[in-house]
């Protein structure tokens, strides 16, 4: 498991040690985007037009500005059909997580990795987290 | 750790609640209020947390008179004589604190990131947020219950 709980738990944690975990955040999210991206069949496009900020309690604490975050939105025949938002990077019990909306159905998407490690993305319903699975196309498709 | 799937379940239960309660907010365009909805979410992964902690705390309680009833009853001394020191029929284990608790069932030696390391972090968060010191962080308690489950698993009896 991401060893996020040693983080939150530490008193010692440097400004630098944080800002990289910010800037290791956010290219994570650009990566995962452009995957997503490669994932989407024909008639489905993305865009990045809004973004949600970031400024955690961390961020705070050693005054690191807030920083903005894309949020993707998948559009089919130019109607948005799925949103996905990242909802914050320090969470005990996994490195990261953004949320995907599709209509009235809801996923959490974790990486179980560890800090600086290649991101392990996993996807599950909002209502039943349980059901963890490795977040791939056939999952993003059949969530959407 | 018998109550912990039913904590794990329930938590879950009140946290879809509170994030369909601020999809609606968002939508809305009530910062305010989906606000409001966060900090309840926080707070509700973290009285989860601690409760579930207590499950996993019950349970190395438990295995810990068990490692020391195996290890008293060795033919072999220089296996029992240690074990010898501890009455595993005293409520108390002679008045050993947790984290000796957990040596006796988790190999204290075993680095950073070892189940015997992640238990002493997630009784540093315990003690941080039962003394009152609440995080401004999410716990994805469905995940810490996941490897509660492994840390179960690797109780040494």
């Amino acid at each position: 498991m991401a060893d996020l709980l040693n983080e939150v738990t530490a008193d010692d944690l440097s400004r630098d040690q944080i800002q990289r975990r910010v800037e290791d955040w956010a290219q994570r999210i650009e990566k995962l985007y452009r995957e997503i991206e490669e994932w989407l069949p024909a008639g489905y496009s993305a865009e990045q037009s809004r973004t949600k900020r970031m400024h955690e309690e961390l961020m705070r604490e050693v005054r690191i500005p807030p920083r903005d975050l894309p949020i993707l939105k998948i559009v089919r025949d130019s109607q948005p059909v799925a949103t996905i938002e990242p909802r914050g990077l320090w969470i005990i019990g996994a490195n990261g997580r953004l949320d995907l909306i599709s209509g009235q159905k809801h996923f959490v998407i974790v990486d179980a990795a560890e800090s600086f490690h290649p991101p392990i993305w996993q996807i599950a319903p909002l209502n039943d987290r349980r059901k963890l699975d490795r977040f791939d196309r056939t999952k993003l498709l059949s969530a959407l | 750790m018998q109550d912990l799937a039913v904590l794990a379940a329930f938590y879950g239960e009140i946290d879809t609640w509170l994030e369909a309660q601020r999809t609606h907010a968002l939508a809305s365009g009530d910062q305010a209020k989906v606000d409001r909805i966060e900090t309840k979410q926080r707070l509700n992964d973290q009285a989860y947390f601690v409760l579930c902690w207590g499950q996993l705390e019950l349970e190395i309680d438990n295995a810990c008179p068990e490692a020391i009833r195996q290890r008293k009853a060795d033919p072999n001394w220089t296996v029992r004589r240690a074990w010898d020191l501890y009455n595993p029929d005293d409520k108390r284990l002679s008045g050993l604190s947790l984290e000796d608790r957990v040596a006796l069932v988790l190999d204290r030696s075993s680095g950073s990131g070892s189940r015997y390391a992640r238990v002493m972090n997630f009784y540093a968060l315990r003690n941080q947020i039962a003394h009152g010191k609440l995080r401004p962080d999410r716990i994805d308690v469905t995940a810490v219950v996941a490897e509660f489950y492994q840390i179960q698993s690797a109780l040494t009896r």
